[in-house]
C-alpha cells in the first residue's frame, strides 16, 4: 500500500512511544479507532474545514473518543493542527508494518491454480516460514492461468514455481540456444 | 541444418530431465506511476544504483532514482505497454553491450542489436557500460600521430592516438565533415574507428553509413546510432556503450578512434531524464553533475602504457555552440575536459575557406609529440607564416602599391598557404602528399603561382609526383623524415613540373 514519508515518520514515533510505554497493541486499535473515524464523511468534512477553528475540532475528536488515551488526544491534536488528520489511515498501516516487523511476521500472498485444503496449507505456510525464517501469515487466491505450481509473494520478494514461469524460462533457453 | 536441430533437441533432453528443479526467487516491485519514460515503483528494496531492472515483455530499466520509499527508473525502450501495477524484478546486473571484431562493418544501437538488417551479431564478449577511466600508472604519454588526411589539422592542429581533441563550432560548419573524413583517412591502415550519433536524424546517419560504404571505410568503422526518435535514455547511454566498444579494442593493445557526433544532444539528453527524475536543475536547466556526465565518459580515451599493452582510444567529441558562443555552459565544460579543441569559424566557412579552422582559437594540447618528424619540419615553419600573415591581414585591403616589399611578399605568401590549406570533402590525403605540397608551400616555391590557379597546381602536383617521382614519395612514408637527400629530390622535382606546366 502506498504511503507517505510523512505518514512513516508519525507512525515511526508512535511506535517508540508505545514500545517504550510497552502498549503496542493498544496503541494499534486505537489508531485503527482514528482510521475509521476519519471514515465518516461528516466528521472528516469538519475536520477538514479550515474555517472551522481547532478548539471545536478537538472537543469534536475527544467526544468521538471517549476514554481515550492522555497521549492518543494529544496525537490527535497534533494531526489536527497539521492538517494531517486524513492520514489517519496510511499512519495506522505503516505502524501496523512496523509492529509485524518488530515481531517477526511476514504477510504473503500465495496464488494456485486450483484451491487447496487445510494440510496443504498449513505445508506452503510452514515451508515459507523456513524460507524467510520469520512467521508468516498467508491469503490464498486462485488463479488458474498460472497452469500449475504455485507462485508466493513476500512483501518484495517474489517465489516463483508455477508451472507458466517454468515454461517461459523453457521457451527462453530454446530461443537462447538457436540463436 | 542437422546441426542445429541436434542441439534443439538435446536442450529439450536436458530441460524434460530437470523440469521441475527449481523456482525462481528475485526481488520484485510494483509500478506506482508512468510517464515520460520514466516508471516510479514501490517496493524493490535491494535495487542498487544503475541496476538493470525487468519490466514486462522483455523491456529494460534503468534504476536511477533510489528514494527512500520508491525507486524511479527510466525505461530503455518503448513504455507504452507498461501501467500501473506491473510486476518489476531487479536483475543484478548492470547494462552490458556485445564487444569484439565481429561489431567492425556493422551498425549497432546502444544496447548492440544490428539495425543495418544484417542479421544477428554472434560476439563472445559483452562489457559494462559504464567504467572507471585508467588510472594514472596504466597510462603513457601519447606519441603517436593519427592521420586525418586533412592538410590544416595534420600541421597544425595536430591530433595523437589517445587524445581527445574537440571538434566545436556552429551548425552546419562540418564538425561531422572532419569527422567522418577522419574515418575515410584510416582505410588500409590499423585505426578501428567508431562513430556514435547521439539524438541525430536517422536520414542523417543513413547518409554517413552510405558515405562510408562508398569510400570502403566501413571495412574498419563500427556505427552505434541512438537517433533522435530513441527514446532520452538511450541516447544518454549510446556514447558509454560506444566507448565500451573502444575499451576493447584498447585493451587488446589495438588502436581505436571514436566520434561523439554529439555531445550537445547527449546533454539535452541527460537534462531531459534529469528534470523528469525531479533532480533540481541548475545553469541552463541542466542538472548538477553535467561536467561528470561528459568527464567520465572522455577520460576513458586514454592511451595505455606497455605494461597494459600500449593500446589507445582517441575520441572526437563534437560540440555544436549557437551563434559562435564557445563561453556557453557545455562548450566550456567540454573544452576544459579535452586535450584542445578544432574550433571552426562560420565567418571563414562564408569567406570560401574550407575547413573553416580558426587557427588562432584552434589548439592541440600534445602538439608536436604526435606529429612525425616530416610533418613537423614543415609545419613549425608555416604556423609561424601563418601567424604572421594573420596579423598583417587587415593591411591587405590597402593594395599591393602601398606597402613595402617584405609586407607585400609576406601577404602574398600567407594567400597561397591559406589556398594550399583549403580541402574538399571526402578526399583525404596521404602523409608524403601532405608533406611535399606543404613543403612546396612554405619553401616559397608557390610565390609567383597566381593565387587564383594554386588549387588545380596541387590537382597536378600530386598526379605529377605519383606518376613521374613515386620514389620521393614512397622514401618519406618510409622514413617518416625529410632526409637532405631526399630534400635535394623534393626540390628538382618542384622545379620540373614548374617548368613543365604552365603557371
Amino acid at each position: 500500500m502506498i504511503s507517505t514519508i510523512s505518514a512513516r515518520r508519525y507512525a515511526q514515533a508512535i511506535f517508540q512511544i508505545a514500545q517504550a510505554k510497552n502498549k503496542l497493541d493498544e496503541w494499534e486499535k486505537e489508531l485503527r479507532k482514528i482510521s475509521d473515524l476519519m471514515k465518516d464523511p461528516q466528521v472528516s468534512d469538519l475536520i477538514e474545514n479550515p474555517k472551522v477553528p481547532f478548539n471545536l475540532k478537538a472537543e469534536l475528536v475527544k467526544q468521538k473518543l471517549e476514554k481515550a488515551d492522555g497521549l492518543v488526544l494529544n496525537l490527535c491534536y497534533l494531526l489536527i493542527s497539521k492538517g494531517k488528520l486524513k492520514n489517519a489511515g496510511q499512519i495506522a498501516d505503516e505502524y501496523e508494518r512496523l509492529l509485524d516487523d518488530c515481531r517477526g511476521i511476514k504477510h504473503a500472498v500465495v496464488t494456485t491454480a486450483v484451491p487447496v485444503d487445510e494440510s496443504e496449507k498449513q505445508k506452503i505456510i510452514s515451508q515459507l516460514e523456513k524460507i524467510t525464517g520469520k512467521k508468516v501469515t498467508m491469503k490464498l487466491q486462485v488463479n488458474p492461468a498460472i497452469l500449475g505450481g504455485m507462485v508466493a509473494r513476500i512483501e518484495d520478494t517474489l517465489i516463483d514455481g508455477s508451472v507458466h514461469n517454468r515454461l517461459a524460462q523453457l521457451k527462453r533457453s530454446l530461443v537462447e540456444a538457436t540463436k | 541444418m542437422k546441426s542445429q536441430e541436434k542441439d534443439i533437441v538435446s536442450v529439450i533432453k536436458e530441460q524434460i530431465e530437470h523440469f521441475g528443479a527449481t523456482a525462481t526467487m528475485v526481488d520484485v516491485g510494483t509500478v506506482v506511476a508512468i510517464g515520460d519514460g520514466v516508471a516510479r515503483i514501490q517496493g524493490l528494496r535491494k535495487a542498487k544504483y544503475n541496476e538493470l531492472l525487468a519490466f514486462p515483455k522483455g523491456v529494460m530499466g534503468l534504476a536511477l532514482n533510489l528514494e527512500e520509499d520508491n525507486v524511479a527508473a527510466v525505461i530503455l525502450g518503448d513504455y507504452s505497454h507498461i501501467k500501473e501495477g506491473d510486476e518489476i524484478h531487479c536483475t543484478g546486473c548492470v547494462v552490458e553491450i556485445p564487444v569484439g571484431d565481429e561489431l567492425i562493418g556493422r551498425v549497432v544501437n546502444t544496447l548492440g542489436e544490428p539495425i543495418d538488417g544484417l542479421g544477428p551479431i554472434k560476439t563472445e564478449k559483452t562489457r559494462p557500460v559504464e567504467r572507471i577511466a585508467p588510472n594514472v600508472v596504466d597510462r603513457q604519454p601519447v606519441n603517436t600521430p593519427v592521420h586525418t588526411g586533412i592538410k590544416c589539422v595534420d600541421a597544425l592542429i595536430p591530433i595523437g592516438r589517445g587524445q581527445r581533441e574537440l571538434i566545436i563550432g556552429d551548425r552546419s560548419i562540418g564538425k561531422s565533415a572532419i569527422a567522418i573524413d577522419t574515418i575515410i583517412a584510416q582505410k588500409g591502415g590499423n585505426l578501428i574507428c567508431i562513430y556514435v550519433a547521439i539524438g541525430q536524424k536517422t536520414a542523417k546517419v543513413a547518409q554517413v553509413v552510405e558515405t562510408f560504404k562508398k569510400y570502403g571505410a566501413m571495412e574498419h568503422t563500427i556505427v552505434v546510432a541512438a537517433n533522435s526518435s530513441d527514446p532520452a535514455s538511450v541516447q544518454y547511454l549510446a556514447p558509454y556503450a560506444g566507448c565500451a566498444i573502444g575499451e576493447e579494442f584498447m585493451e587488446q593493445g589495438k588502436d581505436a578512434l571514436i566520434v561523439y557526433d554529439d555531445l550537445s544532444k547527449h546533454a539535452w539528453a541527460y537534462r531531459q531524464i534529469s528534470l523528469i527524475l525531479r533532480r533540481p536543475p541548475g545553469r541552463e536547466a541542466y542538472p548538477g553533475d553535467i561536467f561528470y556526465l561528459h568527464s567520465r565518459l572522455l577520460e576513458r580515451a586514454a592511451k595505455l602504457s606497455a605494461e597494459k599493452g600500449g593500446g589507445s582510444l582517441t575520441a572526437l567529441p563534437i560540440i555544436e555552440v549557437q551563434a559562435g558562443d564557445m563561453s556557453a555552459y557545455i562548450p566550456t565544460n567540454v573544452i576544459s575536459i579535452t586535450d584542445g579543441q578544432i574550433y571552426l569559424e562560420t565567418d571563414l566557412f562564408n569567406g570560401g575557406i574550407r575547413p573553416p579552422l580558426n587557427v588562432g582559437l584552434s589548439v592541440s594540447r600534445v602538439g608536436g609529440n604526435a606529429q612525425t618528424k616530416a610533418m613537423r619540419q614543415v609545419a613549425g615553419k608555416l604556423r609561424l607564416d601563418m601567424a604572421q600573415y594573420r596579423e598583417l591581414a587587415t593591411f591587405a585591403q590597402f593594395g599591393a602599391s602601398d606597402l613595402d616589399k617584405a609586407t607585400r611578399a609576406q601577404l602574398e605568401r600567407g594567400q597561397r598557404m591559406t589556398e594550399i590549406l583549403k580541402q574538399p570533402q571526402y578526399s583525404p590525403l596521404s602523409l608524403e602528399n601532405e608533406v611535399t605540397i606543404l613543403f612546396a608551400v612554405t619553401n616559397g616555391f608557390l610565390d609567383d603561382v597566381p593565387v587564383d590557379k594554386v588549387s588545380a597546381f596541387e590537382i597536378a602536383f600530386y598526379k605529377f609526383m605519383s606518376t613521374n617521382h613515386p620514389e620521393v614519395g614512397k622514401k618519406i612514408a618510409a622514413d617518416k623524415v625529410i632526409k637532405p637527400e631526399t630534400e635535394a629530390e623534393l626540390k628538382k622535382a618542384i622545379a620540373e613540373f614548374k617548368q613543365s606546366a604552365a603557371y
